[in-house]
């Protein structure tokens, strides 16, 4: 994994040279210009210290790499790790056209059938009753809005 | 408001019925989830942040997270030692003794012993805190803004040093990282918007829930799927191994007596351990085992690692002494030790209230409450525990089928709840991808959630006091200012120190065994 330290640091360096970038072409005000601590003093000062320390981690990436886990993780399922992940995704793309109730059985019904579960009486009544409470809780008690309905029933 | 006013308004603010559902609440949720392997006080303090803001009450909901905090922790212990899976990190060491002496069928005993020195651990630190608090409250007062900015720099250099000499780097990066993304948005110094790259869902910046929800609860719940075997068909299996009968909870006299000195001293060490920015449950757990067994007599030395009681009370005592004592820089200085109090400032400063040494004479009744509150979590979570022990231990077999789903779940509402956008979740999912990266390539992330939380508030101190200067003069020409930020550049030495002391003990230790040979 100390390869991979080091792809992380060549990003990050890179992250900080676009970060610098923009804190060096900021377009400061007139009366800005003027001022001891200007708004982008902070940030070119980040900018440096963060291009320094990844330049610093490429050197010397230390020893520790990943964490335990990353020694194996050719040995991981990844492939269900990305089919819950994108699931996720579909979550946050679906919960205001498919209302909450909706996306939200949906999400928990497929998740657990993608992580094996085959129990069809709880496959059938756990998600559901999880969205319906989850609902209330958030919108009775909670008083956060969340519509429940799918736009085209609403 | 002397010590004794301030802790007699706690106590009637914290006996509230109100509060102490609270209490209560925070600690069976901290107790259920942190029994669950993989997930981190961190995840569950990020998931309950919504809650918490919604309860409005900045004391009721400080109370529920420092509840949720201990539950978790004590949570953790529960798992380590049945199944020697740690729920937590800050009690890895407890299933050092705690798992044999289950094995051997004493985890009644094990889990009892376990509760009872959380209890008194965490009692001492809301004891000591009690005390402490006040005072560093007092000498806080004098600071100026060129002192905040020197003890946010120490803060951020002792988390990074803590996090030892391999990834010193690292975590020095990540810290750096997490300022950067506070600069994102419009600060409180400057009106125009920074690094927003024109997208509008921008210019309120990088929200905190978003983000520790992103770099804790996604990869937790994705971890939990990655650590199950490839091809595993049958994913619904319990996530626990065989849990271990439990018999008998109770413990000898003789047995009190042993531990009795344990707990006392680690009840020390763990609080001061806990004060120390950087330094939290994890390490006080594992210096307090490490501890014991040094000054153990030769035959106790030997039951450390078999089933020793000294070797279970020691952790157990020390992690929550340790979470008690990360309060005082959290309440006194409004600068957060550890990850999970950098969350709980977060939380904080979502419920307005900013807290530091002004805290105690502004918002006494959220200081007080909080401070006695601890001596009632401490209470509620032996009350809780110690006759619900067999039946939470079955909690322990909840399938990861419907937990993973379920965590994900909590975290994405969590998210979505706070700002009514679903941007926020591809924000999230975006963090919460990075966050995996780095946790396989080695960088600690909890430097960056403190980065981000001092971000903003260094760059407040830092501009007054550069206005008020003209320049940077200030950071050598205020003796205190001066001496908090040498004491930074010191602690980055310390991984060296510690690493050259380690190997020398082991180059001694080599000599003796290559005499011996």
């Amino acid at each position: 994994m100390r390869r991979f330290d080091r792809i992380v640091a060549l990003a990050m360096l890179a992250f900080a040279v676009f970060y610098g970038f923009l804190a060096w072409e900021y377009p400061l005000l007139p009366f800005e210009r003027l001022m001891p601590f200007k708004p982008n003093t902070l940030p070119k000062g980040l900018a440096v210290a963060a291009a320094l320390l990844s330049f610093a981690v490429l050197l010397f990436p230390g020893g520790g790499g990943g964490e335990g886990e990353a020694k194996d993780w050719r040995r991981m399922d990844w492939r269900r790790a990305v089919a819950v992940f994108v699931l996720a995704l579909f979550y946050a793309a679906t919960l205001r056209p498919l209302g909450f109730v909706l996306s939200t059985t949906l999400f928990l019904l497929v998740g657990a059938l993608v992580l094996g579960e085959r129990r069809v009486k709880l496959l059938a009544t756990v998600p559901l009753v999880a969205a319906l409470a989850s609902w209330y809780l958030v919108q009775e008690m909670l008083g956060v809005y969340l519509s429940p309905l799918p736009v085209f029933v609403r | 408001m002397t010590i004794m006013d301030g802790a007699l308004r706690g106590v009637v603010d914290a006996l509230s019925l109100y509060n102490l559902l609270m209490v209560f609440a925070g600690c069976a949720i901290g107790t259920f989830v942190g029994m669950l392997p993989g997930l981190g006080p961190m995840s569950i303090i990020a998931i309950m942040i919504p809650v918490a803001i919604q309860i409005g009450d900045p004391a009721a909901a400080l109370i529920m997270l420092a509840g949720v905090y201990y539950g978790a922790i004590f949570g953790g212990s529960t798992s380590s030692i049945l199944i020697n899976a740690p729920g937590v990190a800050g009690t890895v060491a407890s299933s050092f003794d705690g798992y044999p002496m289950a094995r051997r069928g004493e985890a009644g005993k094990a889990l009892t012993i376990a509760a009872v020195c959380s209890f008194v651990g965490g009692t001492a630190g809301a004891l000591l805190l009690l005390f402490f608090a006040p005072v560093l409250s007092g000498v806080a007062v004098l600071f100026w803004s060129a002192e905040y900015f020197a003890m946010m720099v120490l803060g951020l250099t002792a988390v990074a040093a803590f996090a030892g000499r391999d990834k010193l780097l690292k975590a020095l990066l990540m810290a750096v990282v997490g300022m950067m993304l506070a600069t994102i948005g419009e600060s409180a110094l400057h009106n125009a918007p920074r690094f927003t790259l024109g997208v509008a869902d921008m210019q309120s910046g990088v929200h905190f829930v978003t983000l520790v929800m992103g770099l804790f609860a996604l990869p937790e719940a994705l971890f939990l799927i990655l650590r199950g075997k490839k091809g595993e068909k049958d994913f619904s299996s319990s996530s626990s191994k065989q849990l271990p009968v439990i018999k008998s909870l109770r413990f000898s006299k003789a047995e009190a007596k042993e531990m009795a000195p344990v707990v006392c001293r680690q009840s020390l060490m763990g609080f001061f351990i806990g004060v120390l920015p950087g330094a939290g449950a994890t390490i006080a757990s594992f210096l307090g085992y490490a501890a014991e067994r040094n000054i153990a007599p030769p035959d106790k030395r030997g039951e450390f690692g078999k089933g020793s009681i000294r070797g279970l009370a020691a952790p157990e005592t020390a992690n929550n002494a340790a979470c008690t004592g990360s309060f005082v820089p959290l309440l006194t200085l409004g600068i957060p030790g550890s990850g999970t109090t950098a969350i709980l400032l977060g939380a904080l400063i979502a419920l307005n209230v900013s807290p530091g040494p002004s805290m105690m004479t502004e918002r006494p009744e959220v200081f007080w409450a909080v401070i006695v509150s601890m001596y009632i979590g401490n209470a509620v979570l032996l009350i809780l525990n110690l006759p619900m022990i067999p039946y939470i231990a079955r909690l322990l077999s909840v399938p990861r089928s419907w937990l993973v789903p379920f965590v994900l779940f909590f975290a994405l509402t969590g998210a979505y709840i706070g700002q009514n956008n679903p941007t926020e979740l591809f924000v999230m999912a975006a963090f919460g991808a990075l966050a995996l990266v780095f946790r396989f390539a080695g960088y600690p992330l909890p430097p960056l959630v403190i980065g981000f939380i001092l971000g903003g508030m260094m760059e407040d101190n830092l501009g007054r006091a550069i206005r008020k200067t003209g320049g940077l003069d200030f950071l050598w020409q205020r003796p205190m200012t001066l001496t908090l930020l040498i004491i930074a550049a010191l602690l980055l030495l310390l991984p060296f120190i510690f690493d050259a002391m380690a190997k020398r003990k082991k180059q001694a230790a080599d000599v003796i065994t290559g005499k011996n040979n």
